[in-house]
């Protein structure tokens, strides 16, 4: 786990996401270089509630708790009732949240799955 | 060479040349052969044997049959394989290259099996030997007729896998084709009628219109056959192909949800009045989807299943390893869904899914209870 990653590397991570995640039907983004080192990097106007870094660190924390219990956690969906919430937790320890509305478009569907796939790879620390 | 000679007497003027324009149908026929006498007989005597219904064409070497190949339609190219400068075979590969759909037949005084083997490689399909005498060039007459009469077949022959059927049937749609596409599959006998791109008419088993259309996707395997089109009985589609098979691949799709649905509620449900034991392991056939729409294949087939209370009480167990850490992680969701829920204006935690490259982890959240499965990727 990487708890003191450079702030560099969470100020990259924080524009990327704010940058990458105004896609159709992406409610919010958020993340972190750790479960406890986060930021909400991405809310869409009518869900501004998500912008509360406190979400996501509750998200976070979650994710981790959950991992402890042998759960393959590098890729989970939540399905909640109004919402779905995409997590991906990388090797290095950082992650990412977004929640989105539960039926995308299959073209939004694609752009997200794209965006997922390349947080993956990125590489932050440039 | 020699047969030619005997042919010679055979010969007379050709009444039918001034006239042949008229035949509706007629082929063109072009003959290649360095030996120019044996083109000055053969081409009235081969007019006169198809009655007018062939023009015959000569070329005495390789510029002038590719000249006349390049500057009018032709039906059939007979050639020598024995010419000087370019051989045959090499003009026959040529021809081949620039006139695939060309029909070709190679007719030499002398084949033997490597001159046969390498001109049907190169794209003859019929080898034959000069005649000798008049009932051979009948027979000659006769068997290039009839190549010329077999109908071509276009397009690519081979197996194509991971095909679907809605893949072909856009295929159709798009090239606006106007066929019937038999299928045969699961022991039933399916039509589907498409008119100039669109579809009309489909049949599966007793089922037609947009029923019998789904009943055709939902086959996983099976054969087709392409068949000239004919107006069905009844038009039983009106919408656009890309409406129709956007929606029956929906349903099929939504069938095999429901089928994935359906083994987690049966658990759940048996869960509720089953004891705390483990249990002998499910089987793993396929659950079958509801409805009317049964799938051969693409159910999930599950390898694990545990149901707990949510105190982590083990209530159900098949196929687990260690279904009491299966409990702890249903517990885990459970009290992260209870802290997630006040924060995110989200509605319940219904489930969870886990996704990796072996296959998918899921829990449904519902009434108290958890469900774990794992299944394999479908």
């Amino acid at each position: 786990m990487m708890f003191d990653m450079p702030d560099v590397v969470k100020k990259n991570m924080q524009a990327w996401f704010e940058r990458e995640f105004a896609l159709d039907g992406v409610l919010a983004a958020g993340g972190g270089v750790s479960a406890t080192s986060v930021f909400a990097g991405y809310a869409a106007g009518e869900f501004v509630l998500a912008s509360n870094e406190e979400i996501w660190r509750s998200i976070g924390e979650t994710v981790q708790a959950v991992s402890a219990h042998g759960a393959p956690t590098g890729e989970m969906l939540w399905g909640f009732e109004r919402a779905v919430l995409c997590t991906i937790r990388r090797p290095d320890g950082a992650w990412l949240g977004v929640i989105t509305e539960p039926d995308l478009r299959d073209d939004s569907a694609l752009a997200l799955r794209a965006k997922l796939d390349a947080f993956k790879q990125q590489n932050f620390a440039g | 060479m020699e047969g030619r000679r005997m042919f010679a007497p055979l010969l007379f003027a050709n009444p039918i040349r001034t006239m042949s324009a008229a035949i509706p149908n007629r082929k063109t026929v072009l003959f290649v052969d360095d030996d120019a006498q044996f083109l000055e007989l053969l081409q009235p005597y081969m007019e006169r044997l198809s009655r007018g219904e062939w023009e015959v064409l000569v070329a005495s070497n390789s510029g002038a049959a590719l000249s006349t190949l390049n500057s009018r339609p032709v039906d059939l190219a007979v050639l020598d394989v024995h010419m000087p400068v370019m051989d045959g075979v090499q003009l026959l590969q040529l021809v081949h290259r620039k006139h695939p759909q060309l029909k070709k037949a190679v007719l030499s005084g002398f084949v033997d099996e490597a001159c046969r083997t390498r001109s049907l490689i190169s794209g003859a399909e019929l080898v034959l030997e000069k005649p000798h005498d008049a009932s051979g060039y009948e027979a000659l007459f006769a068997a290039l007729n009839e190549l010329l009469h077999t109908q071509s077949e276009q397009g690519f022959r081979g197996m194509l896998r991971k095909v679907g059927l809605e893949d072909i049937i856009q295929m159709e749609c798009l090239s606006r084709h106007s066929l019937i596409l038999e299928v045969v599959g699961r022991g039933n006998r399916g039509r589907l009628y498409i008119c100039e791109g669109a579809l009309v008419h489909a049949e599966f088993g007793q089922h037609s219109g947009e029923a019998g259309l789904q009943h055709l996707l939902s086959l996983t395997g099976g054969e087709f056959h392409h068949r000239a089109y004919t107006d069905p009985l009844k038009k039983t589609l009106e919408s656009s192909w890309e409406f129709l098979l956007m929606e029956a691949v929906r349903q099929r799709d939504e069938a095999v949800g429901a089928a994935a649905e359906k083994a987690a509620g049966e658990a759940l449900a048996s869960a509720a009045a089953t004891p705390s034991v483990e249990l002998p392991p499910l089987p793993v056939e396929p659950e079958e989807a509801p409805a009317e729409i049964h799938l051969e294949e693409p159910a999930p087939v599950i390898n694990e299943l545990v149901v707990c209370s949510s105190k982590g009480e083990l209530l159900y167990a098949s196929q687990s390893p260690d279904p009491h850490e299966r409990c702890q992680l249903c517990v885990a969701l459970m009290e992260a869904a209870a802290r997630l829920q006040p924060l995110l204006p989200l509605g319940s935690l219904e489930r969870v899914e886990f996704v990796s490259v072996s296959g998918r982890m899921l829990t449904r959240l519902q009434d108290g209870q958890a469900v774990f499965l794992r299944a394999n990727d479908v």
